[in-house]
């Protein structure tokens, strides 16, 4: 009974519901199995606000224990767990929509994550500056496709060097769309084996 | 006036964090980390937020008119918290399958069309005889897919089982190099990109300068 | 340590340093360099020119705060452009920050009267959807069960003349995925242009767009504005020129800095193996 209930139940669970959803994708089906799936689609919408709503609470429990246990950088878990206790009561008692919550967004999520991400740029550079070092035949193929695509690709590129864009757009349709579509192909044909995998039991992840 | 003032605020505060986060470049110091740490707070408390209004909205506003069935979604989005409970993690199991399963099934159902069958599709449709320059391209292209899907579904232990492996692989790598470097050729424009804004945040919105 | 050794070895700090000069110059001094627009940009707006004008768009503005500042350089355009061409539009979210950055962008393009006034009859705002692509699939089969009948301001879909008989994907005529965080509108494209046999629009990163060619190639999406270059490119076909077409001239300076470091390290290299100069 407890095996059953703690593993044989959700993976029945996952089974039906995909087979659910995949039979109403592939085949014509009357108007109310389509009802249920679309709640069924809507119930997987509410689980997933759940789990993002998870993710405070994981916050609070990982640094909360660092402050109570006064580990190393406790103070700054306190700061973590004070800012985000701010932006749920401002959140709750105004609403996401409140000049408030918003402008404390503005100021303490969007700025600084959009900066984060745009340090990406600086790092980006350096190290293109620092890899690009032909050492080997791979290498030299790698960054001649790189060249040609980056000069192609810079503003004045296509007016200092005419010839650069149609060069650049047989790379782009030919080679370069090729080898992404074998890419796309292996890697669904991939995440279609796990998520099977998944759906079936065969691999525990998340259900640990 | 309170509105401007407010703005004007945080304007000030945007541009200090910004600055905390730049100063990361000279060396990882405690104004980054205060930064990362508002960073973290402020994500986890505005998701939680948005998520508990997304609840509200559908299932709870569903239960109000009447659509009852609706105390499952709450039910199985609970059952997610009980991995904070001893003795009764396994609950969380319930709510995971729904949801592992629910976005898994819309995905592959997906996948298998437009990645895999039409991707193949445009793959046979591309192929052309037309011209000289057809027939190579088409000989690149079939070669340069079947190469790619090769290197990444087959591993090394497949190396004596597949004819013709370490050519595949070979072709394979290369095609996917090809991938890789024009994508890097692009991918510089995105970065510059995201600075630009930040630089033009701070000389234009904070410090209020202008073109000249 | 050698000349060549320096060379080779530049610190962190200085490309740094003269990224950020070549950033802020033009910036501060535009110099209006000139810009080429590439064929699938003059396609995108080709095909916008071109839908007729009781056209019902469905238009995902999924904005984050990690790539607004490059992809909110095209969806500040292509707004304008459907604006402007008087279509009926649906927005909606499938990403947390798309609420605010979504009515920042219309006040920042003067729209947001515009789109208050007719709100209802010509423009909606569904809210956020959670689950990304289970929110996309969720929208694409039923509206009114994904937002529970109600959109971003509370009202009641049924009390807005534009949601009138609009439910799910297949009443729509075009999706135009107005911004694009990461690969979203692959999902759009999965779930609802796909398999209601409807044209799609997007706006991807530079970085994400190089690898949407197969879709575009394979028909199943009709056009997309790579980036901040697609953006400048739609800024001048649009007559209105603006901070993507101002944000090129850096980007020039940047390539041409980039290729100097680059291949001047390759030569130099060369010159050390080849040479024998130190």
């Amino acid at each position: 009974m407890s095996v059953t209930l703690k593993k044989h139940v959700p993976i029945g669970i996952m089974l039906i519901l995909t087979i659910v959803l995949m039979v109403e994708y592939f085949f014509v089906v009357p108007d109310s199995y389509i009802v249920v799936t679309n709640e069924a689609k809507s119930f997987t919408v509410v689980i997933a606000a759940f789990a993002m709503a998870l993710g405070a609470f994981n916050i609070l429990q990982m640094h909360g224990k660092k402050v109570v246990e006064k580990k190393s950088g406790w103070k700054y878990s306190a700061w973590i767990i004070t800012v985000m206790v701010i932006f749920i009561v401002v959140g709750l008692v105004g609403g996401s929509k409140s000049y408030w919550f918003v402008w404390l967004w503005e100021c303490l999520l969007r700025q600084p994550d959009a900066t984060s991400y745009s340090l990406i740029g600086f790092v980006a550079i350096y190290s293109i500056y620092m890899a690009f070092r032909i050492d080997s035949r791979e290498i030299l193929y790698f960054t001649c496709i790189w060249v040609i695509s980056f000069a192609a690709n810079a503003p004045i590129g296509p007016l200092v060097f005419p010839w650069l864009p149609g060069v650049q757009g047989w790379l782009k349709m030919v080679p370069n769309s090729a080898a992404t579509r074998g890419f796309y192909i292996a890697t669904a044909l991939s995440a279609i084996v796990i998520g099977i995998r998944t759906l079936i039991g065969r691999t525990r992840a998340g259900m640990e | 006036m309170a509105n401007t003032l407010s703005v004007e605020i945080g304007i000030w505060i945007s541009a200090f964090m910004i600055l905390c986060i730049y100063s990361w470049l000279y060396k990882y110091n405690k104004f980054f980390k205060f930064a990362e740490s508002t960073m973290i707070g402020s994500a986890a408390g505005y998701l939680f937020i948005m998520g508990y209004n997304n609840i509200v909205n559908t299932s709870v506003r569903a239960i109000q008119i009447g659509k009852y069935w609706h105390i499952l979604p709450i039910l199985l989005g609970v059952s997610l918290f009980m991995r904070y409970v001893k003795n009764y993690e396994w609950i969380q199991r319930y709510g995971t399958a729904y949801l592992i399963a629910g976005t898994t099934a819309i995905f592959i159902r997906a996948t298998i069309v437009t990645q895999v069958t039409q991707q193949i599709a445009a793959t046979i449709n591309y192929v052309s005889m037309a011209t000289p320059m057809d027939i190579l391209n088409s000989i690149i292209y079939l070669v340069f897919i079947v190469a790619v899907s090769g290197y990444f579904l087959f591993s090394e232990r497949y190396s004596t089982k597949i004819p013709y492996y370490n050519v595949i692989n070979k072709v394979g790598r290369y095609g996917f190099l090809t991938a890789l470097g024009y994508y890097l050729g692009i991918t510089v424009m995105t970065r510059i990109a995201f600075v630009s804004d930040r630089l033009r945040y701070l000389l234009f919105t904070w410090l209020k300068l202008s073109p000249f | 340590m050698s000349l060549s050794d320096k060379l080779l070895n530049i610190q962190e700090k200085y490309i740094y340093i003269v990224l950020a000069v070549l950033l802020i110059f033009p910036l501060l001094k535009p110099l209006g360099l000139p810009i080429t627009i590439e064929d699938i940009t003059y396609t995108y707006y080709e095909g916008i020119e071109a839908l007729p004008s009781d056209t019902l768009i469905l238009a995902p503005h999924d904005a984050s705060t990690g790539t607004e500042m490059e992809i909110g350089l095209s969806s500040h355009i292509v707004i304008k452009h459907l604006f402007r061409k008087g279509f009926d539009i649906v927005f909606c979210t499938i990403c947390a920050s798309g609420p605010p950055i979504f009515f920042e962008t219309l006040k920042a393009e003067g729209l947001y009267e515009q789109f208050m006034d007719d709100y209802g009859t010509k423009y909606v705002y569904l809210d956020f959807i959670a689950g990304e692509e289970a929110g996309a699939a969720s929208i694409a089969a039923s509206i009114r069960v994904a937002t529970g009948g109600k959109d971003y301001f509370g009202n009641d879909l049924d009390s807005l003349p534009l949601m009138q008989g609009v439910d799910s994907g297949g009443d729509f005529d075009v999706v135009v995925a107005t911004d694009e965080h990461s690969l979203l509108s692959v999902m759009w494209m999965n779930q609802v242009a796909i398999p209601y046999d409807i044209p799609i629009y997007c706006n991807p990163l530079a970085a994400v767009g190089s690898t949407f060619w197969p879709y575009i190639d394979a028909g199943q999406m009709t056009a997309m504005l790579i980036g901040a270059k697609g953006a400048a490119g739609y800024e001048i076909l649009m007559n209105d020129p603006g901070p993507a077409a101002a944000n090129m001239d850096a980007q020039t300076f940047v390539h041409v800095y980039l290729l100097i470091l680059v291949l001047g390290a390759n030569v130099l290299l060369g010159i050390k193996k080849y040479g024998g100069v130190e």
